[in-house]
């Protein structure tokens, strides 16, 4: 039984019903990804090539990117392999990205489904991120594919890169919990992330390279902004080297700060949600 | 056995200023309505729904609700739905809930009506498989056939009603919630929909039914609340309910302008009380 009338009744306060949500939500396991899978299909509803989109769209940015952007100065694309640096950086990054903005409105989007059953909401983010991570999955497969082919890749490395991406799904599942829960009150501020992460996407060394010891405006931007960090945690072990301790640092920090904030947020202001839709 | 019980239920809607109001020249006019809640300095905080509303539902009862527009009916079912948390009082909900509160909400337009009966069969807590098993009884009695493969963008309001309704009610809930929207659904349709009800009914159900169609009421509800600035005007067998609001209504109708109760008067009476 998918509703919340249970957990209502057990629950000890607002945490506890927040705590509740999340654990009732991830169970309805069956609903979200059939929710997650219909999103996927609608979007390339009626198109000629369907799911093969995501993948087309993937290889034909970093295609171009790597033709505009690998001859530019201040690129380092002697010591580093600039086409893998990019195509594995601008993978997560679009999970990021993508996790960022419909977390902000997840709960908006769901209104439909919120004010029509007494479902738990965390439902909707459980949904969200497997609906981003299937795309995720078929690209990192694809490039992996192309990229034990072309380039000289480490098996173990690569091992290693994978297995950070619970991190990645514990990040997109707490910044949806914040951020779709602040949005759907403040409404402005769901403008606001979709332009920011439009201006973070250059302030995050992603299509440019930076030095991690090094000095100079670029290179402390890249320092100082903690999405730096979360990619580096995926795209130093593909490259074949350990992400750095300043990194591991930031992202574990980042995770652990966030759920809490993410969680409180959430549960303490789950019982308005309805009212503001 | 599935129970439904209201114990001096409440809500407050807030209120918050989002930008400009709209209203051209500023000032809004004063608010009358008692049921409007204002801050020390005047401000509007909030809105008082439901007062004080209290029931109990046992297996077999069939409650309607009447109640002028704006009285709290569709609002109170959304509570018992469990959309809404009460801010006051407690409601104790035993057994599985469904309710149709809005005929745009819970369908994907985009999606077939196939798809939709697969999404709201999930929700429900159903299976693919279990619900594949009741898809003809729901193409049957929605009478919509081949109309399942389209998407339910090109539906009309009666075809909407009748998924929805067909759908809900296949799933066997043993609380069906209804809003005022059978009115969409022909004289054939509403016998129809009159005998699935009494079904669920006698499947030891509760249905809650909230309507302007007094005849619907009469044959489908063995008690009934009026509603009135969102509290209980009256409660006990549909018949006398009936009755009471008609009269109250007709001397509305029937009264010189000069002693014509606002409907406003008529709650700020009734809170007076």
């Amino acid at each position: 039984m998918s509703d919340m009338f249970e957990a209502q009744r057990r629950a000890k306060g607002s945490l506890g019903l927040g705590a509740l949500d999340i654990i009732q939500g991830f169970k309805e396991f069956y609903l979200w990804s059939n929710l997650a899978i219909e999103d996927l299909r609608s979007s390339y509803h009626r198109t000629y090539f369907g799911y093969l989109w995501f993948i087309l769209i993937y290889l034909i940015q970093i295609g171009i990117f790597i033709l505009i952007f690998a001859p530019v100065r201040g690129i380092d694309t002697h010591t580093t392999n600039y086409p893998a640096y990019l195509s594995f950086g601008f993978l997560i990054w679009m999970f990021i990205t993508s996790g960022i903005t419909t977390g902000a409105r997840v709960f908006i989007n769901a209104r439909g489904w919120i004010l029509s059953a007494n479902v738990p909401y965390s439902l909707f983010l459980f949904r969200n991120c497997l609906r981003d991570a299937i795309p995720l999955l078929i690209n990192l497969v694809v490039i992996l594919t192309l990229a034990f082919f072309i380039w000289d890749m480490q098996p173990l490395s690569v091992l290693i890169s994978l297995a950070t991406l619970p991190v990645f799904f514990i990040n997109f599942f707490w910044v949806g919990l914040l951020l779709g829960t602040i949005c759907v009150r403040f409404r402005d501020i769901e403008q606001l992330v979709s332009v920011a992460m439009r201006v973070i996407f250059f302030l995050t060394p992603i299509i440019w390279t930076y030095d991690p010891d090094g000095a100079g405006f670029r290179n402390q931007i890249a320092i100082y902004n903690p999405l730096t960090h979360f990619i580096e945690l995926f795209r130093r072990p593909m490259l074949g080297e350990w992400p750095t301790e300043l990194s591991l640092l930031v992202v574990a920090v980042v995770t652990v700060v966030g759920s809490i904030t993410g969680f409180l947020v959430f549960a303490l202001n789950r019982r308005r949600i309805p009212f503001w839709l | 056995m599935p129970s439904l019980i209201a114990e001096k239920l409440g809500l407050t809607l807030p209120i918050f200023k989002s930008g400009r109001s709209g209203m051209k020249g500023g000032k809004p006019p004063v608010h009358r309505d008692p049921r409007f809640l204002t801050s020390g300095s005047g401000k509007l905080t909030g809105f008082k729904v439901l007062t004080n509303i209290s029931f109990e539902l046992r297996t077999g009862d069939r409650l309607g609700i009447v109640g002028r527009n704006g009285s709290g009916k569709s609002t109170l079912l959304s509570v018992l739905g469990g959309i809404y948390e009460p801010t006051e009082g407690e409601l104790k909900v035993d057994g599985k809930v469904r309710g149709i509160f809005n005929l745009s909400l819970g369908l994907n337009n985009d999606a077939t009506g196939y798809r939709n009966i697969q999404m709201l069969g999930l929700v429900a807590g159903l299976t693919l498989d279990e619900i594949e098993h009741k898809i003809p009884e729901i193409a049957e009695f929605s009478e919509l056939d081949e109309f399942l493969m389209m998407p339910v963008s090109v539906y009309s309001s009666g075809m909407r009603m009748r998924l929805l309704f067909a759908t809900f009610t296949a799933f066997r809930p043993e609380i069906l919630l209804l809003d005022e929207w059978l009115g969409t659904g022909d004289v054939n349709f509403r016998q129809k929909a009159g005998r699935k009800m009494q079904e669920i009914v006698e499947d030891a159900g509760i249905v809650v039914l909230a309507s302007h169609n007094h005849k619907l009421l009469q044959e489908n509800c063995n008690v009934s609340v009026w509603l009135e600035g969102g509290q209980i005007a009256m409660y006990g067998d549909t018949q006398e309910v009936i009755a009471a609001y008609e009269d109250q209504q007709a001397k509305i109708k029937n009264a010189k302008p000069e002693e014509q109760q606002s409907p406003l008067k008529a709650i700020e009476q009734s809170h007076a009380e």
